[in-house]
């Protein structure tokens, strides 16, 4: 299914958390945040939240600096 | 014959008590006092400088005559509360306590249990007890008994300025209270305050509604006229509200029938 | 000079008519002094707000002077805190700031937020920004943060101190995780200067109307492409810090 992830279209496959979508993508959870559909999902909900066809994904990174 | 607010035996012309917490120094907290015309204030025992003082905000507060009516704000429980009080006594002389007791941190209300337990012990200890609870007029009885000075429930969660949401149980614990009643917490606006001293509280406790407005001198000055208007309001004795519509004079009535 | 000509500019856009009062009525408290708590805190007390409580250990070194606007080669080996006070007294002597050379922690939190309302999270590591987080959501004191790097700065608005909030929003740490790390990155000083500018701006919108459609949004701004996308924040109920059933201690 077609999701929009960071501005751009992609195909991914069914039944993909989000938890398991930032795996694939290799990033490391731990230094991102992610929002669907302009909404934060909050990092406890990645793993239950399943990506649905033309879900808008936005991931981007904490940054600590001050 | 006055009309003054005596607690633990002292007489008070303003029935306004001011909380100090959240603002920006003691300078301002001092002017919103005077305009607000409150002779009490409270304070939490954990942010005063015990050790010294001249402290930011008790400095002004004794400067100006204000009783002190520290609180216990912050404790966890029973065993906190009762440390919190003794420390206030020792530092600042004073045994009048607020005991406030709230380790639920999202609503901030007061634990009953602990509450009580604390009272037990400062009550027997001899202090000046002024129990923080919610509007349960079985806990304020329980309380009376056991020798507290007045009761203070609550309108609403603090800082919540949602008025007098407690409003039924307030009304049946100030019908039934032998010690006076302070509602405190949630009145977030003079109407609020007019609406505790017309259902007959003694007193009324504000806080968040002062220090946090536009312009806090002006809105303590708005408060320290609300208390006089319910008060006033409440000792004129208010027109009764009922239930189905009746005609204030013989005009009305023909008009009503006429409309028929 | 008659001081009230101060705030002419500010006070000619209507909702800003009474800013500079209000802001003189609140005391801030401010954590770090640097790359965004400098320009910040002096934007702030041009705006009115001279009641200050800032916090930060660190000492000037020649690296920070290419962001740090506030501080110039004869700091360099001095307190940071010192100078920013310096600094923010000599734009307006009325200004009433107290200073901590100190690490904000569990300890002297109280202290710091004194009469505070506000605090600004303007620190440079992650490990603090979720200690504030934790620490002003347990004494329910409403907390901006920002955050930046050169491609990428966050900001957002936590408004502790309603419940309501809190139910629906969450802290920072529903959306970063109480693990949440952070690669160090390089910085300019425009970049800096620029996100300083959007949080003296929103802090400045707190104590007026406008706050009302930033409630319960994080701002992610793209400092490169210019551009600033916004999010809703989101509760998350197994949140170790705001989550329910969750005692603080």
């Amino acid at each position: 299914m077609k999701i929009n992830y960071n501005g751009s279209t992609i195909e991914i496959k069914d039944n993909l958390t989000l938890h398991s979508f930032v795996l694939e993508l290799q990033l490391e959870s731990r230094t991102i945040a992610a929002a669907v559909n302009e909404q934060i999902v909050p990092k406890k909900n990645w793993e239950k939240f399943y990506l649905q066809e033309g879900m808008t994904v936005d991931i981007f990174n904490l940054v600590a600096g001050g | 014959m006055t009309d003054k607010l005596t607690l633990a035996g002292k007489s008070y012309d303003s029935r306004l008590i001011i909380g100090t917490g959240k603002y920006a120094s003691g300078e301002i907290l001092a002017k919103a006092c005077k305009e607000s015309g409150a002779q009490i204030a409270t304070m939490a025992v954990k942010r005063i400088d015990t050790k010294d003082h001249t402290d930011e905000i008790v400095s002004p507060l004794l400067d100006m005559g204000i009783q002190l009516m520290p609180n216990t704000s912050g404790a966890k429980n029973a065993k906190e509360a009762i440390f919190a009080a003794q420390l206030a006594r020792e530092a600042l002389e004073v045994d009048w306590i607020k005991v406030e007791v709230h380790p639920d941190v999202k609503y901030l209300l007061p634990d009953p249990i602990e509450t009580f337990k604390a009272c037990e012990v400062l009550c027997k200890d001899g202090f000046k007890v002024f129990p923080y609870i919610n509007a349960d007029p079985v806990l304020c009885k329980r309380l009376e008994d056991i020798g507290v000075c007045a009761v203070m429930p609550l309108g609403s969660p603090i800082g919540s300025a949602r008025g007098l949401d407690t409003l039924s149980m307030l009304k049946i614990i100030i019908r039934e209270s032998h010690v006076p009643v302070i509602i405190d917490a949630g009145i977030g606006s003079p109407s609020d305050a007019v609406k505790a001293f017309e259902i007959g509280a003694d007193a009324c406790m504000v806080n968040t509604a002062i220090a946090a407005a536009g312009d806090q001198l002006k809105m303590a000055r708005a408060f320290n006229l609300a208390q006089e208007a319910g008060r006033m309001a409440y000792k004129a004795g208010l027109a009764d509200k009922i239930e189905t519509s009746r005609a204030t004079s013989p005009m009305e009535a023909f008009l009503k029938e006429a409309m028929k | 000079m008659n001081n009230t000509n101060r705030y002419a500019r500010q006070q000619m856009i209507p909702e800003y008519q009474d800013l500079d009062k209000r802001l003189e009525q609140n005391r801030i408290a401010i954590v770090g002094s640097g790359g965004l708590g400098g320009l910040c805190s002096y934007l702030l007390v041009g705006a009115g707000a001279l009641n200050i409580n800032i916090a930060d250990y660190d000492t000037i070194d020649e690296t920070n002077l290419h962001r740090q606007i506030l501080y110039r080669e004869k700091d360099i080996g001095e307190k940071k805190i010192n100078c920013c006070k310096r600094e923010l007294v000599e734009l307006d002597k009325r200004a009433n700031i107290n200073t901590f050379a100190e690490k904000i922690t569990k300890a002297n939190f109280q202290k710091f937020t004194e009469g505070c309302r506000l605090v600004l999270d303007l620190s440079d590591n992650i490990e603090t920004r979720l200690s504030l987080n934790s620490l002003c959501f347990a004494n329910r004191i409403d907390l901006i943060h920002a955050s930046v790097t050169a491609e990428t700065a966050l900001l957002a608005y936590f408004k502790f101190s309603d419940s309501k909030f809190i139910d629906e929003y969450g802290c920072y740490e529903c959306l970063a995780g109480e693990n949440a790390t952070t690669a160090k990155k390089g910085i300019t000083g425009p970049f800096a200067s620029a996100v300083s500018a959007f949080v003296a701006n929103l802090t400045m919108q707190v104590f007026t109307d406008r706050i009302t459609e930033k409630l319960g949004k994080i701002y992610l701004f793209d400092l490169n492409r210019f551009s600033i996308k916004s999010f809703s924040l989101k509760k998350s109920p197994l949140c170790k810090c705001c989550g329910t059933s969750k005692e603080v201690s």
